[in-house]
């Protein structure tokens, strides 16, 4: 009997254990049970947090697409009747800072212009659309918009960067009178356009006086050339040619005037200047205006 | 402290900014200079001897250096710029306007 009631306490035992393990285990997946609905839960409230993200989102660059559409949709376009225009503008992020525009402010006078507003994005291109809409319907008081000393002048009362969130911008100004070939110019911290006469020979246009906004009370004054037929002249931004040829060592202004005044096509300058960049985005906007008088 | 390398010299303030004022480099730039302008120098001159770069960026922080030193009462302006930086500096006007030196001691003396 001995034997047979020690295998009864063995039993007891082992019951007694098994039923802990068994209540050990019950809790365990309990616990189990319990994580795998917090992690569903956590799980759900991701997925919900994701997709209000990806809708902002998604939001947020339709809205970024209609202001790049906007700055797409007030430049104009390509002139096909004389003065043939042709141009290329290319954000080095998505909103930039550059803009241009071309028009008839009367029968005999021409008007021919580019802007680069200092920094990139919304700031930078609202600022950049305000001036084009500005110029474009000569919306500065007692302003002789064929006058391209006046109309820099007045900007830059417009425009103090004290009043633009410490924005301000370049720009060259240019007015053709088209019955006599008189073009008069004038530029604020902007790179020289490029002029290539008839018979091959190039000047580059460009008068002294510092970005609009910058110092209160500026005046600028303009000068002038003669054009003729068969003249081509470029207007750019510091973006189009400020590339590293090498690291360190940054495209030269001539080499680039060089390049430019014997381009066919504003593509053609681009593709120069990718060439010399490498891959990867240019570092600031290229655009490229070319008038064919 | 400052990074930027500078010295009192006759009382006015020479900044000798190094290689580039860039992006990348502006903001210590002009970070910088506001902090030395602060202890009192009203004339600032910018040492342009070893700077072979300057982008618009930089063009910036030079004007906003400028407002400071003005509406302190003094003045800036700029001495020794390599040809390449002499080039941005005629693009941007900024020549006429803050003027060139040969040597800083011509460009102190202007400020005077």
């Amino acid at each position: 009997m001995d034997a047979a009631a020690g295998a009864e306490h063995r039993l007891a035992l082992l019951e007694a254990e098994l039923a802990s393990v068994k209540a050990e285990f019950d809790d365990l997946n309990l616990l189990y049970q319990a994580t795998i609905e917090h992690g569903e839960a956590v799980e759900d409230q991701l997925a919900e947090a994701n997709l209000a993200l990806q809708t902002t989102q998604k939001r947020l660059s339709e809205e970024l697409t209609e202001a790049v559409n906007y700055i797409f949709s007030i430049l104009p376009e390509p002139r096909k009747a004389a003065p043939r225009t042709d141009w290329l503008l290319v954000p080095s992020t998505e909103l930039g800072g550059d803009s241009f525009g071309y028009h008839e402010i009367d029968a005999d006078h021409m008007a021919f212009y580019l802007l680069d507003v200092c920094g990139h994005g919304v700031g930078a291109a609202l600022l950049s659309v305000t001036a084009i809409n500005v110029l474009r319907s000569a919306a500065l008081p007692n302003t002789d918009f064929r006058d391209p000393g006046a109309v820099l002048s007045a900007l830059n009362d417009a425009f103090p960067m004290e009043r633009q969130n410490n924005m301000y911008f370049t720009i060259w100004y240019g007015v053709l009178k088209r019955s006599t070939g008189e073009l008069r110019y004038a530029s604020g911290g902007h790179p020289p356009s490029v002029l290539r006469k008839a018979d091959g020979s190039v000047q580059t246009l460009s008068t002294p006086g510092i970005a609009i906004g910058m110092l209160e009370g500026m005046s600028y004054r303009a000068v002038h050339c003669m054009i003729g037929d068969g003249d081509c002249l470029h207007l750019v931004s510091d973006g189009t040619y400020e590339v590293e040829t090498a690291p360190g060592e940054m495209l030269e202004f001539e080499a680039f005037v060089e390049r430019l005044s014997r381009s066919e096509s504003p593509g053609e300058v681009l593709d120069w200047v990718r060439g010399l960049n490498g891959p990867g985005p240019l570092p600031d906007d290229f655009s490229l205006l070319t008038v064919r008088f | 402290m400052t990074s930027l390398n500078h010295e009192i010299v006759n009382g006015a303030l020479v900044l000798k900014p190094s290689r580039r004022i860039d992006s990348s480099s502006a903001k210590a730039f002009e970070d910088d200079a506001a902090a030395l302008l602060d202890k009192g120098p009203k004339k600032v001159v910018i040492d342009a001897t070893d700077l072979d770069y300057i982008s618009s960026a930089g063009l910036r922080v030079i004007l906003t250096t400028a407002k400071k030193a003005k509406s302190a009462g003094g003045g800036l302006t700029i001495a020794c710029a390599k040809n390449n930086v002499k080039e941005v500096l005629a693009v941007s006007g900024f020549d006429n306007i803050f003027g060139l030196h040969d040597s800083v001691a011509q460009a102190i003396s202007a400020l005077a």
